[in-house]
């Protein structure tokens, strides 16, 4: 059951997969840094993201979910799986074309095909993207959601883009498995608040 | 007799439009016409009671059972005013979704209705005219072994062919024992062929319920001339109108009717009668009021 509202959310944005994975390589490619994967994943999430749940309201799936042998509680529960596994796939294709790209660049190869810190950085800002995007697009639509999300995602970009340096400067060593442990813990309430907002939709 | 569906006191309140304290049941085995004009409350209280609404008070029983307990809508079938479908997928796409939600899916139910209604398994639903979406929405209700079958005005915009064909499948689906359908309209010509029970909604209450051979039998349609219209008429009629060529009214009185006025014509109602004198006589009262 929950696995069918999964493959719902995929074969709802499958159209707009090929323009999010244009942008991942075009990130991977072009921006070959170590917050590669960190960039990728939250872009592709918000490309993908964004799209369901347009979708959701503009053919109103969730009058159509609410017809059938769902819970509340399910299709939310399915939306927040749908972004880990988004992340996932986020991290097999970021890992697939460095693989390729390390072939032909050396550049690629000193950043390292795979990090588990920053794989584990990039779940770290997926989950707290994820954690204030579904709320926000539950509790205003997704027309409205739309820019602040725009808003969102650009500033997280900036930051990404000069964490680096500010973190560096700083001389904050950064402890990725702390991270990570909290922004699940903020996914884990933020699924809550979905949760009763969207107890309390009308459709 | 038992009941597929209770609603008790239901009410929704928004700025401009409230469902107060909504009573009914559907028996089981019955086809149950939710009659009343556009605004009147049909789709609030049917999405109500699916729990697409979250009503202000109320109890809704689907089979014995709350209907917050989801696993009830796997004995369900719905057909929503507005069809939810997810226009860029393919008819097969949105069936497999659907297909996978119930317990009970037979495929062979709906591939029968998808060569009976000669459904293009892989055109996208966007490319589909409104006739043809509603056919998918009857394949997708009624492949699930429902008990019960809701729909929300579904033969509203249809060509008259599609609506003949609509009704032709309902008849087969109540062959079947223990079935039952609730079907919201305001066209009433469709439920003088199929309904066996009515409830007549009119500014979020319900106004008149009953079997419909009953109503029938027990309203008539006067029609005389102008000036016998006196006040004791009057109070014997559920609501009445005056033209050039006299008067015509709905009463639930005939017999007296006719003592009183033996020349004047009385005929059998059509639903439509029945709805349109009781709104009437709703909406004058309300103004009063």
């Amino acid at each position: 059951m929950l696995l069918n509202l999964i493959k719902k959310d995929f074969i709802v944005c499958r159209a707009y997969v090929w323009f999010a994975a244009l942008y991942g390589l075009a990130i991977t490619i072009f921006m070959p840094f170590s917050f590669g994967p960190v960039l990728m994943s939250t872009g592709m999430n918000y490309l993908l993201l964004s799209t369901i749940h347009q979708m959701d309201d503009r053919c109103k799936g969730s009058a159509l979910l609410g017809t059938l042998p769902y819970s509340r509680k399910q299709i939310v529960f399915a939306r927040y799986c749908t972004s880990m596994v988004l992340f996932a796939a986020c991290i097999a294709f970021y890992t697939v074309i460095m693989l390729i790209a390390s072939q032909f660049s050396n550049s690629f190869k000193e950043i390292g095909i795979f990090t588990v810190e920053g794989t584990l950085l990039a779940f770290a800002v997926s989950c707290l993207f994820s954690a204030i995007f579904i709320p926000l697009n539950y509790r205003l639509g997704s027309e409205k959601a739309r820019y602040i999300n725009m808003i969102g995602f650009i500033g997280l970009f900036v930051l990404n883009m000069s964490s680096s340096e500010i973190f560096g400067s700083a001389g904050v060593d950064i402890n990725v498995y702390v991270l990570a442990s909290v922004a699940a813990a903020i996914l884990a309430v933020s699924y809550f608040v979905s949760v009763v907002i969207y107890s309390k939709k009308d459709f | 007799m038992s009941y597929v569906m209770e609603i008790r006191g239901l009410e929704k309140h928004y700025t401009d439009f409230s469902l107060c304290n909504v009573d009914l049941s559907l028996a089981e085995g019955m086809v149950t016409g939710f009659i009343g004009v556009n605004g009147a409350g049909k789709t609030t209280t049917i999405k109500s009671a699916l729990g697409l609404i979250i009503p202000d008070a109320g109890e809704i029983r689907f089979f014995g059972n709350s209907c917050s307990d989801h696993n009830v809508k796997n004995r369900i079938g719905v057909i929503l005013d507005i069809q939810n479908f997810y226009e860029m997928l393919t008819l097969k796409e949105m069936k497999n979704i659907v297909a996978k939600s119930f317990k009970k899916w037979d495929e062979r139910a709906y591939q029968g209705f998808i060569s009976r209604f000669e459904l293009p398994e892989r055109k996208k639903i966007k490319e589909l005219s409104k006739g043809m979406r509603m056919k998918f929405a009857i394949a997708l209700a009624l492949s699930h072994n429902a008990d019960l079958l809701i729909m929300d005005e579904p033969t509203s915009g249809l060509d008259p062919l599609v609506r003949a064909e609509l009704l032709d499948i309902l008849r087969e689906y109540m062959r079947t024992e223990g079935r039952t359908v609730f079907f919201s309209t305001h066209i009433t010509s469709d439920l003088d062929k199929i309904a066996d029970y009515l409830i007549l909604i009119d500014n979020g209450r319900i106004i008149m319920q009953g079997e419909k051979d009953a109503l029938i039998d027990s309203h008539g349609v006067v029609k005389g001339h102008a000036g016998s219209l006196n006040d004791e008429i009057k109070k014997l009629l559920v609501g009445f109108r005056v033209n050039a060529f006299g008067f015509s009214g709905l009463t639930h009185n005939k017999a007296k009717i006719h003592a009183l006025l033996p020349d004047a014509l009385i005929e059998k109602p059509s639903i439509e009668d029945l709805m349109l004198y009781y709104v009437r006589r709703d909406h004058d009262a309300a103004q009063s009021y």
